[in-house]
C-alpha cells in the first residue's frame, strides 16, 4: 500500500481527515487497505490496553500480557478528537470496517510503525541482497543448532529465522 | 581488636558466604528446572515474538516419547508462515517466501534428556543473577530471574520461568546499553499428555519445494583444521568445531562454536569464489548479530546473540594455525 494511503489512513484514524468518502470507496476494492486499517486498530487497541473487539482472541491476549510493559513503547502522542457529527458517523462506519477486517486479520503479523521505539532500531545503512539474505539464513541454521540458547531454551532461537522474509530485514551490509 | 570483634566479624563473614552459596543454588535450581522443561515437556502454545518494530505470533507444538524422543514444531502466524520442525535427528526450516526447504542436520546429543549445560559458578564470574518477584505470565505463576552480564560482551536476559513446570514463559533481552532488544511471551499454553503426529507433520508436500540438505564432514580425529580465535571475551571457550557444506553453498567450511555457557558466537570460514557475494560489514536479524570480512583467500563470518564489538572482537582475531 501506498505511503500516501497509509498516511491518510493513520490520519483518519486520528479524526483528522476530510476526505472520507475516497477513503471508503478505497475500502471496497482495497484488501490492502482493510488490512491495514484492522492492524492500526490491533496495534492501537494492544498500546492503550483495551481489547479490540470479539474477533480476535489473541490480540486480546497480546494486550493483556502487554499490560504491564511500558518501557517498550513511546509515550503516545496526545490526540484531540473534535466532536463533529460527520467524524462520529465515520467512526462508527470505521467501526463496522474494523469488526470484519479484525476478523479476517485474525492471527497475523503486527508491525508496530510507530511505538515499537524503545526497542533497538536496526541500521539503515543499506540493504542486503535476496543472496546474501539468504546465506546469512543459512548461516543463522546452522549457528541456533550449536548455541547455548538452543540448550536451555529449545526452539526459542528458531523463531528469529521464522519471523524474518526479505522484505522485513533491514541491514546495514556492504556487499562485495 | 577484641574477641568479641573477631566473633562477630567471623560470624559475618560466614553469613556471607552462606548467602552466595544459597543463591548459586537457587540460580541452579532455576535454571535447571527451565533446561529440563525446554526439553521434557508436552504442550502446545502461542506465543508473540518481538524484535525492532516486528511483531509476530507464532504457533509452537513439543513433544517427547520414548519412540521418537523430542520433537517440536514451530510455525509462524504471519502471511508467509515460515515453520521449522525439530526432530532427533535433523532440523527443517520451511522458508514458503522462496520456495525452500532447509535441511540442517541436529546436534547428536550423547543422552536424553540432555545433561543440564552450564556451571553456574563459571558464569558468576561474568554475570550477575538476580531472582526477582513472581508475576503472573499467560495465567501462570512466574520465577522472574534477571541476568546481567558484568561486561559489555554479552546481552543480559530477564526469564520468567512457571514456577510449576519451570517452562520459559516469557523472555526479554537487553543490548549493551540496557535497551531492551527482543521478546518473546507465551499468551496461550496448554500441557498435554500425549501429543498426535499430525500436530507435527509440515504443512506442505515435498514436491512443492526445493529441499537443500547440509551435509557434514567430520574432521579427522584429532585434526580441527587449524582454525582457531585469539582474542575471547572472558569466560569463552570453543565448545565445538565442524566442517561441512552449507545449504547453498557447493565449498565446506570451517564451523566454529564459542560460548560462555549462555551466549554463544558462531565463527564460519568459507574459501572465496569467484562468483559469491559475502557479507562486509554488519547485519543483524533481531538480537543475532553478524560481523563479516574478507581476506585474501576466505571469508570469514562470526554470527551470535552478543554486541558487535564482540563479534569484531572475535572475527578479527581468527588464526590459521600450520
Amino acid at each position: 500500500m501506498k505511503n500516501e494511503l497509509k498516511e491518510s489512513l493513520s490520519a483518519f484514524m486520528d479524526g483528522e481527515a476530510t476526505a472520507q468518502q475516497a477513503l471508503f470507496e478505497q475500502f471496497k476494492v482495497n484488501a490492502a487497505m482493510r488490512h491495514t486499517w484492522a492492524r492500526y486498530h490491533l496495534i492501537r487497541d494492544v498500546m492503550k490496553h483495551r481489547h479490540v473487539s470479539q474477533a480476535t482472541v489473541l490480540s486480546q491476549r497480546v494486550a493483556q500480557a502487554l499490560q504491564d510493559e511500558p518501557i517498550l513503547f513511546a509515550p503516545q502522542h496526545k490526540r484531540r478528537i473534535t466532536r463533529h457529527t460527520g467524524q462520529l458517523i465515520g467512526w462508527s462506519v470505521a467501526a463496522s470496517l474494523m469488526l470484519v477486517t479484525a476478523i479476517w486479520f485474525s492471527q497475523r503479523t503486527l508491525s508496530v510503525d510507530e511505538e515499537a521505539v524503545g526497542l533497538t532500531a536496526f541500521n539503515q545503512e543499506g540493504q542486503a541482497t535476496a543472496e546474501v539474505e539468504q546465506t546469512l539464513s543459512d548461516y543463522i541454521v546452522s549457528h541456533n543448532e550449536y548455541s547455548a540458547s538452543a540448550k536451555m531454551q529449545g526452539m526459542l532461537p528458531y523463531t528469529r529465522l521464522i519471523s524474518y522474509s526479505s522484505t522485513q530485514q533491514q541491514a546495514g551490509n556492504r556487499i562485495e | 581488636m577484641s574477641l568479641l570483634h573477631r566473633a562477630l566479624a567471623i560470624v559475618l563473614l560466614l553469613s556471607s558466604t552462606w548467602c552466595y552459596a544459597a543463591d548459586t543454588r537457587e540460580v541452579e535450581r532455576w535454571l535447571q528446572l527451565m533446561h529440563s522443561a525446554a526439553h521434557t515437556l508436552n504442550y502446545t502454545g502461542t506465543f508473540v515474538y518481538q524484535q525492532g518494530k516486528q511483531l509476530t505470533a507464532m504457533r509452537l507444538v513439543h513433544a517427547v516419547d520414548e519412540e521418537n524422543g523430542e520433537r517440536a514444531r514451530l510455525v509462524s502466524q504471519d502471511a508467509i508462515g515460515r515453520e521449522v520442525i525439530h526432530s532427533r535427528d535433523r532440523v527443517l526450516c520451511i522458508l514458503p517466501d522462496v520456495r525452500s526447504v532447509m535441511v540442517e542436520k541436529g546436534r547428536q546429543e550423547s543422552e536424553f534428556p540432555p545433561e543440564f549445560p552450564v556451571d553456574v559458578e563459571e558464569l558468576m564470574d561474568t554475570y550477575v543473577f538476580s531472582l526477582e518477584k513472581q508475576e503472573n505470565v499467560v495465567g501462570r505463576l512466574a520465577q522472574r530471574l534477571y541476568i546481567r552480564p558484568k561486561d559489555n560482551y554479552r546481552y543480559g536476559h530477564r526469564l520468567w520461568i512457571d514456577t510449576k513446570t519451570g517452562l520459559l514463559l516469557q523472555k526479554k533481552m537487553y543490548d549493551e546499553h540496557k535497551q531492551l532488544i527482543e521478546r518473546f511471551m507465551f499468551t496461550e499454553l496448554q500441557f498435554q499428555e500425549h501429543i498426535d503426529d499430525e500436530q507435527l507433520e509440515p504443512s506442505i508436500t515435498s514436491k512443492e519445494y526445493k529441499w537443500i540438505e547440509t551435509e557434514d564432514n567430520p574432521y579427522p580425529e584429532e585434526s580441527k583444521g587449524g582454525w582457531t580465535v585469539l582474542n575471547l571475551p572472558a569466560g569463552f571457550y570453543e565448545d565445538v568445531a565442524r566442517h561441512h557444506r552449507l545449504p547453498n553453498s557447493k565449498s565446506y567450511i570451517d564451523h566454529l562454536v564459542y560460548t560462555d555457557g549462555l551466549s554463544t558466537v558462531s565463527v564460519f570460514i568459507e574459501p572465496l569464489t569467484i562468483k559469491s557475494k559475502k557479507l562486509k560489514g554488519v547485519s543483524r536479524l533481531g538480537a543475532v548479530n553478524a560481523y563479516g570480512r574478507v581476506t585474501e583467500r576466505y571469508h570469514i563470518l562470526a554470527v551470535g546473540e552478543v554486541p558487535q564489538v564482540t563479534l569484531k572482537m572475535i572475527n578479527n582475531s581468527v588464526y590459521y594455525e600450520e
